[in-house]
C-alpha cells in the first residue's frame, strides 16, 4: 500500500468523523437561532412598559412608550392547559378595531378578519411531535416552600416574566427567534437541577 | 411477495473495498454539506379565527359529555371537538350498561364507508347518483300526503320518546303507520309475562339481591347493554358483604354467562323448558312448595314432567337435578331463576320463560323483591314484520320509509323482503350507508350518527336522558328526528312547525359573542325535544326553571321521572297451561343461532374494532364458526376451520368448524350478525351469514333448537384465533390463581400457592414518591373484554386485520386470556393438555385473565434492550420510548407475559403510491382498516401514533397519569403525591364490574395497596423474581350449595 492511498484513507476517515460531528451538532441545535418571517410583522417590542404620551411638533398625541400588555393577554391559557395559544384574530381586533387603523400590517390583519380566515403564523418554537410538553405544569410548579420554580425574577433579582426562562426576552426582539437550543439536553439541564426536581423519567415527556 | 429463502446467500457485491470507501466518503461529505445547509421544517401554527368561549379553561384538555347511544347512557370524551372515546358514565343510576358496540361507536362515526350525501339509488338500476335533500324531502312529503294510511315507517327498536311522539304526530296528520322491527327481540319473555301476569312487561331480575341464581340458558352477561354485570359481580367475591352468590347454569353452548357459573350442566336448548318444568314439578308438586302448591291447574300442567322422567329424557343425572332443586328450596326467598337468551328463541321459548316465572313464583322471588319493575320493551315483533311484508307484496303500501332497520339482511328468509320491496311504488331509506336494504330503495337519505344529532331516550327505573350531539355532522347527513320534525312542519303539525320556526330563527340570528351560552341551536329536533321535555317536566319552556333542569339533565346525563308502574299483579295459575302444549325437543342435532358478542345484530359490522375483537369464549376474531361439541368434533375427525355444510332444510350455510368446549353433544351453534354484503370494505364478506337459517313459525322467530344436519363441505378456512392454547395445567404453570370457596374458607391464600421469589441479581428500586400498581380481581372479572376495547380506543391501537391475527401480529395492548382449567389429578397432566382432552373440555372450568404489561420491578425486557429504549421509571412504570426503539425485539422475546407488540407494518399511514400497493397488497388493507379519512380523527392526541419498526405495550395510561399530575400542579399541589383515584386508566374506566383497581402502592391507604395486601392477591411468576406491579386476586368458585 503506497503513501498516497494511506493519505486518501486518512482523509476519508477524517471526512466521515467531521461529517458525523457536523450532523450531530446540527441536529442537536436544530432550533437555536431560528428566525422565520411571519405573514404579519408583529412587533413585540412595544408590548411591555408604561405608555409615554407625548405631543409631537405637529400637535399629534403619540405614545412613545409601551402598551403595558402582558404576554398572556394575547397568548392566553399557558397556565391552564398543555398549550399556550397563538391569539385568534378576534383578540387582535380587540385593539385594532380602534387603534393603528390604516397601517400596513394592521390592514393586512383586518383583511384576514374580514375574510374569516385565521392568520397562518409560522411556528417559531416547535418541539418534535414525540415530546409532550405542558405549559401549565411548568408555570404552576412550586417548590416545597411554595415558591414558583420558574421564578418571576432573574438571578440578580430583577423582575422578569416566567415565559422568558425558555422563550428569552421576546419583548426585546424585533423578529422573534429561538434563543435556546430546545433540545433534550437543554430540557434535562433544567430538570436535573435539585431545586427544580423536574423528573428525568422518559415518560415525563415521551409516551 | 416471494417468500425469502433463508439459505439463499446474497450475490457478492460488485464493489471492491477501495471503491466502497471512496463512495462512502463522498456520501458522508455530501450528507454533511446537505445537513449543515438544512433548515428544520417550517411549520404553521394556525390560531382560531375567533376562539369559542367554551375553550377558555385550557387548550389541549379533554372535554366530557353525557349522552345516550342506542338506549344506553354513555360518556363521550372529545378533544378539540372530536369525539375520541366512549366510556360508561361514572355513577350511572340507569341500570343500563355499555356494550362493546357502544364503545366502538367512535369507529362507526368516522367510518369512511358512510353515505356522505343523499343518493338516488333507483332500486339498484345502475350506479346510485347524488341527489339533493330538497328533492328527497319534497317527494317524501308529497308521498306522505297522498298515501295516507298506505304509508308505513319501518324502524328499529325505538327507545326515544321524542321520536315516538314525532312519529305519532305524523301518523295523526297523515295516517302514516309505524312498524318497529328488531331481529333480536326477546318476544318469548313478554309472551310468558302476558300469560302469567296479564301484561307483556317483563320485570328485571336483581342479581345483587339473590343468593342462589339458576340460569336456564341465561345470557345476562352476553348482553352487556342490559346492565347486569355490576349487580352480578357485586356478589361474586368470597368476602362480599351480602355473602357470595352461587350461580348454577343449564345451557347447551358455553356462553360468556355460563363461563362464570359455579356449576354448569349441559342441557340443549330445546330440552331446557322440559327440565325447567321438571324442577317446577319437583318443587311444587313433589315438595308442595310455594303459593301454587295444591293448585289443580298447575299440577295438571306439570304432570307430564316428573323430575326423573325429565332427567332421563334429557340424559341428565336425576340426582344432580334433585340437588339443584334442594338448593333452590333451601334458598327460597333469596333464590332467583333467570331464563332467556338464545334458548328463549326456540319453539319452546315461551314455555321456558313461563317455567322460569313459575319457579320464581314458587321460590317467592317476586314477593321477596328480587325483581324490579321495568317499562315494556320497545321492540317490534316478527308478527308485525310478517304482516307488513304481506301488505307490501299485495301492493297495499304506497310509500315505505325505512329508518334504522335492515330487513333485507336480517328479516326471516321466508318473508323475502327484497322481492316484497319491489311491489312498493316509493321506498326511502334513512340509513347511514348504502346497506342491503337501501339498495332496493329509490333514495338513500343518509342518517346522522347519534353523536351528530339531537334525540332522547327513556331508560329503565324511570330515567330520561337527552342524546346531545358531541360533534357537528361530518357529512351532509341529517338526524332522523330532525327529518321527521321537518316533515311534520310541512304537513302542518303545530309542535313541529313551532320547532322548525325556532330553528330557522336561530339560524337567522348569528350568535352574539357576549350572549348567554349556549347559543340557540339551528336543529329542529332540539326545539322539538325541548318542548316535549317542558311538557314532561311540567315547566314553561321559556322559564329559567326549565332551563336549569334541561342543562342539569345534559350535564348529569339523566332526569329522574316517575318510577315505572309496579310489578304486574299475581301469577295466574292458568298460565301453566302453556307448558302443556310444549313442542317436543328436536330429534338429533339442533342448531342455536346467537348474536355475535361484539357485533350484535350486525349493524356495526363495518367496524374494525368490533370485527377484530376476539370472542371471549371462542377467541375467534374476524368472522365466526360453527361450534361443535368436542366429542362430536373428534368423532368427525375435524380440525378447526374445516368447512361444514349446515343444512336446516329451508336453508343451508357453509361455515368453518370450531371445537367448542362445554357444548352439548347434540347441539351446534353459529353466530348471527356476520356475512354482510353491503356494509363497507371492512365488514363485507366477513364470516358466514346465518340469518337465513332462522325460521318463522307463526308470528314467532325460531333461532334455536332448529333441527339440522351437518356434513363436510370440503375445504378449509383458517380461523383468526387470538390465542394459541386452551387448556391450562396450573400445577405446571401456576399463572391463574383459582380456588373453591371451601378451600378459600380454610385457607384464604388457597389458589395462590407458588414458589416465592428467589434472590434477585438486581438492586431493588427506590420509589421516592408513587409506585403505580394495579390489582385485578378475577372473581369479579367475567371476561367481557370491554377493557380491551377501552384500551384500544384510548391508546390508538391499530387494527391489524384477519391476516395479521392469523400471523399472530395483533397489536392489542391488553388481552383477556381464556383458559380451561385442567382439574388436578394424581401426578400431573402430560403434554396432552395442549390438545384439550375431553375430560377437561367437556365440562370446562373457564378462567379469564386480563393480561397487560405487568410493569415488573425487575423487568426482563429492560435488561436486554441494547438501546435502552425500555427502562424503569421512578414511579414504577416500565417505560417504552418509541423514538429510541430500533426494533430489535429482544424485549418481546424476553417478556414472560408476551404483552409486547411489534409494529410489523405502518398501519396508520395510507400509502397512496400505486407501486407500494402493487408490491404489497396488504398495505391497502391496512389503510382501509386504519387510515382512510376521516378515520384519523379517532386518534387520541395525547398518545403517539406508532410507526413501523417499533415495539409498543401498555403504558398504564401514562398520558392520564401526566394529566393528573398537571391538574394537581395547576391546583397548587405540585410535588405532592397524587390522591387515590386521581388516575383512572382506560381499562379501569371501561370495566363494568370494578374488577380493575389502580393506584399508588406506596400509599398504604390506597385501594390498590389494600387489595395487594390481601391473602387472595398473587403476583404472577413471582418464582422467577420479576416482581410485577399487578396483583391478581384469586378467582373463587362457589362450591358451597
Amino acid at each position: 500500500m503506497n503513501g498516497r492511498r494511506k493519505l486518501v484513507r486518512l482523509l476519508v476517515l477524517v471526512g466521515l468523523v467531521a461529517a458525523t460531528g457536523a450532523l450531530a451538532w446540527t441536529l442537536s441545535n436544530a432550533r437555536q437561532g431560528y428566525e422565520p418571517r411571519q405573514p404579519i410583522s408583529f412587533r413585540h417590542t412595544r408590548m411591555p412598559g408604561a405608555p409615554d404620551w407625548q405631543v409631537t411638533d405637529a400637535g399629534e398625541v403619540v405614545n412613545a412608550g409601551g402598551y403595558d400588555i402582558p404576554c398572556v393577554y394575547c397568548h392566553t391559557m399557558p397556565y391552564k392547559g398543555r398549550h399556550s395559544t397563538v391569539p385568534s384574530t378576534a383578540v387582535c381586533m380587540n385593539c385594532h378595531q380602534s387603534v393603528g387603523l390604516g397601517k400596513e400590517w394592521v390592514l393586512r390583519m383586518q383583511e384576514y378578519w374580514e375574510r374569516g380566515q385565521p392568520i397562518p403564523w409560522v411556528k417559531v418554537h416547535d418541539l418534535p411531535d414525540f415530546v409532550y410538553y405542558d405549559h401549565s405544569a411548568h408555570l404552576n410548579a412550586r417548590d416545597a416552600s411554595g415558591a414558583l420554580k420558574l421564578a418571576e425574577h432573574d438571578a440578580e433579582g430583577r423582575p422578569m416574566v416566567a415565559c422568558q426562562h425558555c422563550h428569552g426576552d421576546v419583548a426585546a426582539m424585533e423578529i422573534v427567534s429561538v434563543q435556546n437550543p430546545f433540545n433534550m439536553q437543554w430540557c434535562l439541564d433544567c430538570h436535573r437541577k435539585p431545586e427544580m426536581d423536574g423528573g428525568t423519567d422518559c415518560v415525563v415527556c415521551h409516551r | 411477495m416471494r417468500p425469502t429463502d433463508p439459505h439463499e446467500r446474497p450475490e457478492p457485491t460488485a464493489l471492491d473495498r477501495r471503491e466502497f470507501l471512496r463512495l462512502g466518503g463522498t456520501l458522508a461529505a455530501a450528507s454533511a454539506l446537505a445537513t449543515t445547509g438544512c433548515q428544520p421544517p417550517q411549520e404553521a401554527t394556525i390560531p382560531f379565527h375567533d376562539m369559542p368561549e367554551s375553550l377558555a379553561d385550557g387548550l389541549g384538555r379533554a372535554r366530557f359529555y353525557r349522552t345516550v347511544l342506542a338506549g344506553s347512557p354513555v360518556q363521550v370524551t372529545t378533544r378539540e371537538g372530536r369525539p375520541i372515546l366512549v366510556a360508561p358514565p361514572p355513577d350511572d343510576r340507569s341500570g343500563r350498561g355499555v356494550a362493546l358496540r357502544h364503545q366502538a361507536a367512535i369507529m362507526d362515526l368516522y367510518d369512511p364507508d358512510r353515505a356522505r350525501h343523499p343518493l338516488a339509488v333507483r332500486r339498484g338500476q345502475g350506479a346510485p347518483v347524488p341527489a339533493s335533500w330538497a328533492a328527497i324531502e319534497t317527494e317524501a312529503i308529497d308521498r306522505l300526503r297522498r298515501a295516507g294510511s298506505r304509508a308505513v315507517l319501518l324502524t328499529g327498536p325505538l327507545a326515544s320518546p321524542g321520536l315516538a311522539a314525532a312519529i305519532a304526530a305524523l301518523g295523526e296528520r297523515t295516517g302514516l303507520r309505524h312498524v318497529a322491527w328488531s331481529p333480536l327481540a326477546a318476544d318469548a319473555a313478554a309472551r310468558a309475562w302476558e300469560h302469567a301476569f296479564g301484561e307483556p312487561r317483563p320485570a328485571r331480575p336483581r342479581l345483587d339481591r339473590a343468593a342462589v341464581i339458576l340460569g336456564l340458558g341465561a345470557e345476562f352477561l352476553d348482553r352487556p347493554e342490559e346492565g347486569f354485570e355490576p349487580e352480578f359481580a357485586a356478589r361474586r367475591v368470597p368476602d362480599a358483604e351480602a355473602g357470595m352468590s352461587r350461580f348454577i347454569q343449564l345451557e347447551g353452548r358455553l356462553t360468556l354467562t355460563g363461563a362464570s357459573a359455579d356449576e354448569r350442566l349441559r342441557v340443549r336448548d330445546s330440552e331446557l323448558a322440559a327440565v325447567a318444568a321438571g324442577l317446577a314439578h319437583e318443587l311444587v308438586v313433589g315438595r308442595g312448595l310455594g303459593p301454587l302448591a295444591g293448585d289443580p291447574e298447575v299440577a295438571a300442567a306439570l304432570a307430564p314432567f316428573p323430575l326423573a322422567t325429565v332427567a332421563e329424557r334429557a340424559g341428565l343425572d336425576a340426582a344432580r337435578l334433585g340437588a339443584i332443586a334442594d338448593e333452590l328450596q333451601a334458598g327460597a326467598g333469596r333464590a332467583l331463576v333467570v331464563a332467556g337468551g338464545s334458548a328463549s328463541s326456540t319453539a319452546q321459548g315461551p314455555a321456558l320463560e313461563l317455567a322460569a316465572l313459575l319457579l320464581n313464583e314458587t321460590l317467592g322471588a317476586f314477593a321477596a323483591g328480587l325483581f324490579e319493575s321495568a317499562a315494556a320493551p320497545a321492540t317490534g315483533t316478527a308478527g308485525a314484520l310478517a304482516a307488513l311484508a304481506a301488505e307490501l307484496r299485495d301492493g297495499k303500501v304506497e310509500a315505505l320509509f325505512i329508518a334504522g332497520a335492515n330487513p333485507v339482511y336480517d328479516a326471516p328468509a321466508a318473508l323475502d323482503f327484497a322481492t316484497a320491496l319491489e311491489a312498493v311504488p316509493f321506498v326511502l331509506s334513512l340509513a347511514d350507508r348504502l346497506d342491503e336494504t337501501s339498495r332496493y330503495a329509490d333514495y338513500l337519505a343518509p342518517a346522522s350518527h347519534p353523536f351528530e344529532c339531537w334525540g332522547d331516550a327513556a331508560l329503565p327505573r324511570g330515567l330520561f336522558a337527552v342524546q346531545q350531539p358531541v360533534v357537528q355532522p361530518l357529512h351532509d347527513t341529517r338526524g332522523l328526528l330532525d327529518l321527521l320534525v321537518g316533515w311534520g312542519a310541512a304537513l302542518g303539525d303545530p309542535a313541529a312547525s313551532a320547532a322548525v320556526a325556532a330553528a330557522a330563527a336561530a339560524l337567522a340570528t348569528p350568535p352574539e359573542p357576549a350572549a348567554a351560552m349556549p347559543a340557540p341551536s339551528p336543529s329542529p329536533a332540539y326545539h322539538y325535544l325541548r318542548a316535549e321535555w317542558a311538557a314532561r317536566l311540567a315547566l314553561d319552556p321559556a322559564s329559567p326553571a326549565f332551563r336549569t333542569a334541561w342543562e342539569e339533565t345534559l350535564r348529569e346525563g339523566a332526569w329522574q321521572g316517575p318510577a315505572p308502574a309496579p310489578l304486574p299483579g299475581t301469577f295466574a295459575p292458568g298460565a301453566a297451561a302453556l307448558l302443556a302444549g310444549l313442542p317436543p325437543p328436536a330429534t338429533g342435532l339442533e342448531l342455536q343461532l346467537y348474536p355475535h358478542l361484539a357485533l350484535g345484530d350486525g349493524r356495526s359490522a363495518n367496524n374494525g374494532w368490533l370485527q377484530e375483537f376476539p370472542d371471549p369464549i371462542t377467541r375467534i376474531s374476524w368472522g365466526g364458526a360453527l361450534s361443535l361439541a368436542p366429542r362430536r368434533f373428534d368423532e368427525m375427525g375435524l380440525a378447526n376451520g374445516d368447512l361444514l355444510l349446515v343444512d336446516a332444510g329451508h336453508a343451508q350455510v357453509v361455515a368453518p368448524a370450531y371445537r367448542h368446549a362445554g357444548m352439548h353433544y347434540d347441539q351446534v351453534a353459529l353466530p348471527l350478525g356476520l356475512g354482510r354484503t353491503a356494509c363497507g370494505v371492512i365488514g363485507n364478506g366477513t364470516g358466514p351469514d346465518a340469518w337465513p337459517l332462522r325460521q318463522l313459525a307463526g308470528d314467532q322467530i325460531v333461532a334455536a333448537g332448529l333441527p339440522v344436519t351437518i356434513r363436510r363441505a370440503g375445504g378449509h378456512e383458517a380461523l383468526a384465533f387470538a390465542q394459541g392454547s386452551d387448556v391450562i395445567d396450573r400445577d405446571r404453570r401456576p399463572i391463574v390463581p383459582f380456588t373453591t370457596r371451601s378451600a378459600w374458607e380454610s385457607d384464604p391464600r388457597a389458589g395462590t400457592e407458588q414458589q416465592e421469589g428467589g434472590p434477585s441479581a438486581w438492586p431493588a428500586h427506590d420509589y421516592p414518591a408513587e409506585r403505580w400498581a394495579m390489582a385485578i380481581d378475577l372473581s369479579r372479572c367475567n371476561g367481557c373484554g370491554k377493557c380491551v376495547l377501552g384500551c384500544q380506543a384510548e391508546n390508538n391501537v391499530p387494527v391489524v386485520g384477519r391476516l395479521g391475527i392469523i400471523e399472530g401480529r395483533e397489536m392489542s395492548w391488553m388481552r383477556i386470556d381464556r383458559y380451561y382449567d385442567a382439574p388436578r389429578r394424581d401426578g400431573r397432566w402430560g403434554a396432552e393438555v395442549w390438545d384439550g382432552p375431553l375430560a377437561v373440555v367437556e365440562e370446562p372450568q373457564t378462567l379469564f385473565e386480563p393480561m397487560l404489561c405487568q410493569h415488573c420491578a425487575n423487568a426482563p425486557c429492560e435488561t436486554v434492550c441494547p438501546f435502552i429504549a425500555t427502562t424503569h421509571s421512578a414511579d414504577g412504570l416500565n417505560q417504552q420510548i418509541y423514538n429510541r426503539c430500533v426494533g430489535t425485539r429482544y424485549c418481546a422475546n424476553n417478556c414472560p407475559f408476551k404483552v409486547r407488540r411489534f409494529n410489523f407494518w405502518e398501519y396508520s399511514t395510507a400509502r397512496e403510491s400505486a407501486l407500494f400497493r402493487w408490491l404489497e397488497p396488504r398495505l391497502s388493507r391496512h389503510a382501509d382498516l386504519n387510515a382512510r379519512a376521516p378515520m384519523q380523527m379517532k386518534n387520541n392526541p395525547e398518545v403517539t401514533v406508532r410507526s413501523r419498526g417499533v415495539m409498543e405495550k401498555c403504558s398504564f395510561c401514562i398520558q392520564r397519569i401526566m394529566a393528573a399530575r398537571a391538574a394537581a400542579t395547576r391546583a397548587g399541589r405540585s410535588g405532592q403525591r397524587l390522591p387515590d383515584g386521581a388516575v383512572v386508566p382506560a381499562c379501569l374506566e371501561a370495566c363494568p364490574t370494578g374488577a380493575i383497581v389502580f393506584g399508588d402502592l406506596n400509599d398504604p391507604g390506597s385501594a390498590v395497596a389494600r387489595l395487594a395486601a390481601q391473602p387472595r392477591a398473587m403476583r404472577l411468576l413471582a418464582a422467577i423474581g420479576v416482581e410485577p406491579s399487578i396483583s391478581y386476586l384469586t378467582k373463587v368458585r362457589n362450591d358451597k350449595a
